[in-house]
């Protein structure tokens, strides 16, 4: 699991949040650019359509009343009306007929009416020119019946000649007596062909557009009727129509009384932005539109421009602050590591440190008594982490059953009082005793009260062994200077008052008193002589070392009889040695001198024995093995079957020797790390001693050891 | 002073300081007064009146003993013990008579009871005098309750 430190979420929240920040500084600038290009452009493309829109409203506007100023050339003219009186009253006469067509050819040709007809108060043509013979049409022919209650020119609006099917708009013109204004003698019908130009006109759009277009429509009942050609839509004049429901269309605004700019969906449905405007004094609404489509095009375009921009831009900021970051990580991941490194190192050197002095760390839960042990606590208890649970309890099964109860008591001191220390020890597999000593101190405490200790914990036992081996040393020093001080002062205190004895008696006494008192004085000074020897000779055991050397237990044996042979043959004893197969390796002559010193003391003690047998041997393999010596002497009560290991210990007062021997064979057998013991029934039984070697045994091939 | 004179008992291994306190007690007339024992095992056996000490006739019941500390067998603290211990010996004095100056030996001997410590010395004339004044002391001058 990765666990990011305080510092280092910091540093990321910092960088995310510039990030953020310069991100949506980034879009925010894209977004005003963008909406402010938006806005300006669509205020441009408006006033464009408001100012086609005006300017068509202006020019259809002023192309009525040019319409209307061709009619005012007939209206009110006294000649003119009273040539129609005249035709009226003489139709026969072909002087004012030819006037009458001058007349209206004249008005024909001042606008390229399509028609110019003159005709009477029930709408039948009396004079056209161009001359035609097809009917008035019924619309023509209505106005002209209804025309007298008007006084003006009207403008009959867009309508379809049911006889030809196009689509024509008239100007009518009441031709009144002269006489009598009131009276309508006729009219004249200026006919006019729209698709000559005022179709073209309103079609056309001022710049290259591929969607604009002007049209004009009017009102009838609950409709808008579209008056001229479409640009998307064949047909349409007088013959679309949209009811008036459809607010949604900017021609639909349009009658409905708005003005300017609007949007919405047009004829094809499709959503359009319009100017919209009424033509002054006529039933037109003009509507300039285009595609919102069109319109928002290069909008449209700039908004991809701005969006790739400012995702360019975006990615730019997003590398910069992906770099820093990487950058950032690595430190934090190269420090991480080089700590780690540095972690790792100091537990290695506290591993190898604890490997090295047997000092291993513990911590107790006291809440749940489990521990947590160090590598070399569980060495020092002798078990593997993987296989044992190490709670209090388990532990004090590992330790000896004596002292289980203090190492419990000494884990309540160490809770109350806040640190302790203990001493045990553990039987670890296969029996090995370990001495074991450690520490601990209440290390975590909650509301006062310790709920964690930590200690240490240490293997004594070689300690333990070097202290009692001291201990032992130390004993034998003072028993040896003990002994040496009480047993060689002895034979001076002899020396000197026999010498005293002496001189009294060189002065009175007989010879023969004198003769004792120099033989007591002899012999102690030889007993000195022979204990001085031979304190020497113990004091330079373990001290002089020879190389070892290997030597069969059958040599030994012989060179031991060869020693002692005089006195074995003396006494009379009979000596057999048993075959052993065992070779040891070590100092000879020290090694002799075992044999030798026990087939002296052997000798020594046979007693009364009328048969005496000495006989060596050995039981047992390898280091285990077990030599013996075994004699049918006077043998040794159990009470002093110790004591006679002693140093200067004699169990005979008269007996020869100073009381070193056992205790030198002692010495050799324990530098050699084994032990000797007696073995005897009491008196008269025989005695045997016996010893253990373990580090003089040369275990392995004999070929290997030659 | 009584007519018979007191019986010691000599508690000694080595033969020469045997006959050293031998020829320094000849002035007093002992007789066969001074019985020696060369271990603590005969010492304990003689008081005990055991084994070949069995005889009451040859084998008397001390009135003073003279005891060395280092003895084959039987140490001689341990002989001090038993005798201090035994309600039938306790009343013997004990003079304890070794070459040991050590002071642990002392401290052991008087917690055991011994009555007097004298360290044998190596001069000559001052053994002969450590040996009168001791003979004086006990078998001229001490009074005994028996």
């Amino acid at each position: 699991m990765r666990v990011l430190g305080a510092a280092e979420r910091q540093a990321s929240y910092a960088l995310v949040s510039a990030f953020v920040v310069l991100a949506a500084g980034i879009v925010a600038g894209g977004y005003i650019y963008y909406h402010a290009y938006e806005q300006r452009y669509r205020a441009q493309v408006e006033s464009q359509l408001s100012a086609t829109a005006e300017l068509k409203v202006t020019e259809l506007a002023a192309w009525r009343s040019e319409r209307l100023g061709d009619a005012s050339v007939l209206y009110g003219n006294a000649p003119f009306s009273t040539l129609v009186q005249n035709y009226l009253d003489h139709p026969e006469d072909s002087d004012t007929y030819l006037q009458l067509s001058m007349w209206l050819s004249k008005i024909l040709a001042a606008y390229q009416y399509e028609r110019v007809s003159l005709l009477d108060a029930r709408g039948v043509t009396l004079v056209a020119e161009p001359p035609s013979p097809a009917p008035v049409p019924s619309i023509i022919s209505q106005d002209a019946s209804e025309i007298p209650s008007a006084s003006q020119p009207i403008f009959q609006d867009f309508y379809r000649d049911e006889t030809d099917g196009h689509i024509y708009l008239d100007v009518m013109v009441p031709i009144v007596a002269a006489a009598d204004t009131r009276r309508v003698l006729g009219i004249v019908d200026l006919r006019i062909d729209p698709a000559q130009y005022l179709y073209p006109y309103i079609s056309s759009w001022p710049i290259p557009s591929s969607t604009a277009e002007t049209l004009i429509v009017r009102r009838e009942g609950q409709d808008v009727v579209y008056l001229n050609e479409l640009r998307f839509l064949n047909n349409t004049a007088l013959a679309l129509r949209i009811p008036l429901q459809r607010t949604e269309v900017p021609a639909v605004k349009a009658v409905l009384g708005q003005q300017g700019i609007v949007e919405g969906r047009d004829y094809r449905n499709v959503p359009v932005i319009a100017a919209v405007q009424a033509v002054p004094d006529s039933p037109w609404f003009l509507v300039a539109r285009m595609d919102t489509a069109e319109a928002d095009a290069p909008v449209r375009e700039r908004l991809w421009q701005v969006a790739l921009l400012v995702a360019v831009v975006l990615a730019g900021a997003s590398a910069s602050v992906g770099w820093i970051w990487w950058q950032q990580r690595l430190r934090i991941y190269r420090e991480r590591a080089e700590a780690g490194e540095r972690l790792r190192d100091s537990e290695q050197r506290l591993r190898r440190a604890e490997a090295i002095a047997h000092l291993g760390h513990w911590s107790l839960d006291l809440h749940t008594n489990e521990f947590a042990w160090s590598d070399e606590t569980y060495r020092i208890l002798g078990v593997a982490a993987k296989d044992f649970q190490p709670t209090v309890e388990h532990l004090l099964r590992l330790v000896h059953p004596d002292d289980r109860a203090t190492l419990s008591q000494a884990l309540i001191v160490m809770r109350q009082a806040g640190a302790g220390d203990f001493a045990c020890r553990v039987l670890r597999a296969g029996n090995e005793l370990r001495y074991l000593t450690g520490s601990g101190q209440a290390a975590l405490r909650q509301e006062g009260e310790p709920t964690t200790c930590f200690g240490t914990l240490m293997d004594v036992t070689e300690l333990h062994e070097k202290e009692r081996e001291l201990q032992q040393r130390n004993a034998d020093l003072e028993r040896f200077t003990y002994t040496v001080s009480h047993d060689l002062k002895s034979p001076l205190v002899t020396i000197k008052t026999f010498l005293g004895y002496l001189r009294q008696d060189l002065a009175h006494a007989d010879a023969e008193r004198r003769e004792q008192d120099m033989n007591y004085i002899g012999a102690a000074a030889d007993r000195m002589g022979q204990l001085l020897d031979e304190l020497l000779d113990l004091s330079r055991l373990g001290r002089t070392s020879k190389p070892p050397v290997t030597v069969t237990f059958a040599d030994l044996a012989q060179e031991a009889l060869n020693l002692v042979a005089g006195r074995i043959a003396e006494r009379g004893v009979e000596v057999r040695v048993a075959e052993a197969p065992i070779t040891l390796c070590g100092d000879r002559a020290r090694l002799v001198e075992i044999w030798q010193n026990l087939l002296e003391n052997a000798v020594k003690f046979m007693g009364q024995q009328n048969h005496p047998s000495i006989e060596m041997g050995a039981e047992g393999e390898g280091r285990a093995a077990v030599f013996h010596v075994h004699d049918n002497g006077m043998g040794i009560d159990p009470r002093y079957q110790t004591k006679i290991f002693g140093l200067f210990e004699k169990l005979e007062p008269r007996s020869e020797g100073t009381g070193i021997g056992l205790a030198l064979v002692k010495r050799i057998v324990e530098l050699y790390e084994g032990r000797i013991w007696v073995e005897s029934a009491g008196c008269g039984q025989g005695a045997t001693f016996r010893f253990t070697l373990p580090a003089a045994i040369q275990v392995g091939n004999k070929e290997d050891n030659p | 002073m009584n007519g018979e004179p007191i019986v010691i008992l000599l508690v000694e291994d080595d033969p020469a300081h045997a006959e050293i306190v031998r020829r320094s007690f000849e002035s007093f007339r002992l007789a066969n007064r001074l019985m020696h024992v060369a271990d603590g095992q005969a010492a304990l056996d003689y008081l005990h009146r055991s084994g070949e000490y069995a005889d009451a006739a040859t084998s008397p019941r001390p009135g003073l003993i003279l005891l060395d500390l280092r003895l084959p067998k039987v140490d001689g603290l341990e002989v001090l013990e038993t005798i201090k211990s035994d309600g039938n010996l306790s009343s013997i004095p004990v003079v304890i008579l070794t070459t040991s100056a050590a002071e642990t030996d002392m401290v052991k001997a008087y917690t055991s009871h011994a009555n007097s410590y004298l360290v044998k010395p190596v001069d000559f004339g001052q053994f002969l005098i450590l040996m009168d004044t001791l003979g004086y002391y006990w078998l001229v001058w001490n009074q005994y309750p028996y």
